[in-house]
């Protein structure tokens, strides 16, 4: 079913794909970490705007992902712009409701115990807040880390991808190899980010589980 | 904003709405697609996730292995399918059908598995039937999650329908690919708004469904109005 000999031939391409794959769900991840973070200090100074904000990420979560690039494109072109742009907005959604519910889960005697022994509210936000709400944000981040890395393939139809570009290199040459050998490493990638995540929380948070 | 009146202009346009290839065609392709995919989805993911829901290493094992299929590109699904099973819509539909059992799967097992223990405890404790404590216990307290991945599902095939077109088949994808094919950006833009308009109502639709269902089927609901 694969055919070995392409895929030693081309391996030097496969790599550089992989590395472009590993590029598009990192940077996008970034920057959906950090505009979920704004968001969140947002809701923080005025909670009325927790829903608006979730609304129009989850606006943002629906449209079907080649429609959004193409949304992008007469701003940005067939570039990689594009797609972290896209990407970014796809991964709001899922960091943002975690983000939220770990704050929310805070139980409010312990924000009661926190006043009371005399922490200001940036005090508090950072020392007690944040910590607690640790774990379910990198929960979310974990989420969307392996759904951006399925996802990164679809912008191959606007000339990116990463890994994505070999499933048209395998239509368009009606060869399977390189449809397969994407596959395998996509599923890879996701494993190695899954993995990775999971390292984190059992090093960052070892008291949950 | 010439960009604007042109892509209004083709909505205008009545052989956009009813032609050969217009939005009526496409949408009805698109929802065979969406509704048969997901359809099998539901009636393989469902029961599967109710049979091992309850087997605490069989679940884990499916919800790891499913928690990173989430990963695996659609696109590459269909063309894989295309490539092994032969250029037929009904392969389309088996990859789509592959790509929508995640959310189910894993929403059913994490649905049921998160109902106290100590309900069904006291359910076999009044003498209610394993049966009995599906459906009257089980069920109705895991639904909000289990229809939220209903919800997911349907979603995300109404959006990896799109990607079909790539790979030659109809649906609402086609306006997308073919404009991108023949640089008609008028076309690409129109056809992007119709997806997009697709899948939100979609998602409104779904979450309108959820209400109507959980009030019907929360029994706390009906004891506050007895009250």
């Amino acid at each position: 079913m694969i055919d070995s000999a392409w895929v030693c031939e081309n391996g030097w391409q496969i790599l550089m794909l992989l590395v472009d794959h590993f590029q598009l769900v990192g940077l996008s991840l970034f920057i959906g970490a950090v505009a979920t973070a704004l968001m969140v200090l947002m809701v923080l100074w005025q909670p009325s705007l927790s829903r608006p904000l979730t609304y129009i990420s989850g606006v943002l979560f629906t449209i079907p992902s080649l429609a959004l690039f193409i949304f992008l494109m007469p701003l940005t072109g067939l570039s990689k712009t594009t797609s972290i742009i896209g990407l970014s907005a796809y991964s709001l959604l899922i960091i943002l409701q975690n983000a939220l519910a770990g704050f929310d889960n805070t139980p409010a005697e312990i924000l009661e115990e926190a006043r009371a022994m005399g922490y200001t509210r940036f005090q508090r936000f950072v020392s007690v807040e944040l910590p607690l709400a640790m774990p379910t944000i990198v929960a979310g981040l974990r989420t969307t880390a392996v759904t951006l890395i399925g996802m990164v393939t679809v912008t191959a139809v606007i000339g990116q991808g990463g890994l994505g570009q070999l499933f048209v290199t395998g239509l368009t040459l009606d060869f399977s190899t390189p449809v397969i050998v994407s596959l395998i490493l996509t599923v890879a990638v996701a494993l190695f980010f899954d993995f990775a995540f999971y390292i984190a929380e059992k090093y960052l948070f070892p008291w949950e589980r | 904003m010439d960009a604007v009146d042109e892509v209004l202009a083709w909505f205008g346009n009545p052989v956009n709405w009813l032609g050969a290839d217009g939005i009526l065609i496409r949408l009805t392709e698109h929802f065979y697609f969406v509704g048969l995919s997901f359809a099998l989805a539901v009636s393989v993911a469902f029961p599967l996730g109710v049979l091992i829901a309850n087997q605490k290493s069989a679940a884990q094992i499916a919800m790891a292995v499913f928690n990173v299929g989430r990963a695996l590109p659609a696109l590459g699904v269909i063309i894989l399918a295309i490539m092994v099973v032969g250029y037929d819509s009904s392969t389309v539909i088996l990859a789509l059908t592959l790509t929508s059992i995640p959310p189910i799967l894993t929403n059913t097992i994490v649905g049921i598995a998160q109902v106290d223990s100590a309900l069904t405890n006291a359910a076999a404790a009044m003498g209610m039937q394993r049966c009995q404590t599906f459906l009257q216990l089980e069920l109705p307290m895991a639904f909000p999650t289990i229809f939220a991945g209903f919800r997911t599902a349907l979603v995300q095939l109404v959006a990896t329908a799109t990607i079909a077109a790539y790979a030659g088949f109809g649906g609402l994808g086609r306006f997308l690919i073919d404009g991108l094919g023949r640089n008609d950006t008028t076309q690409i833009i129109a056809g992007a708004v119709v997806v997009s308009t697709v899948a939100i109502s979609c998602e409104w639709l779904s979450s309108r469904v959820e209400q109507i269902i959980s009030r019907r089927l929360r029994p706390g609901e009906n004891l506050k109005q007895l009250a």
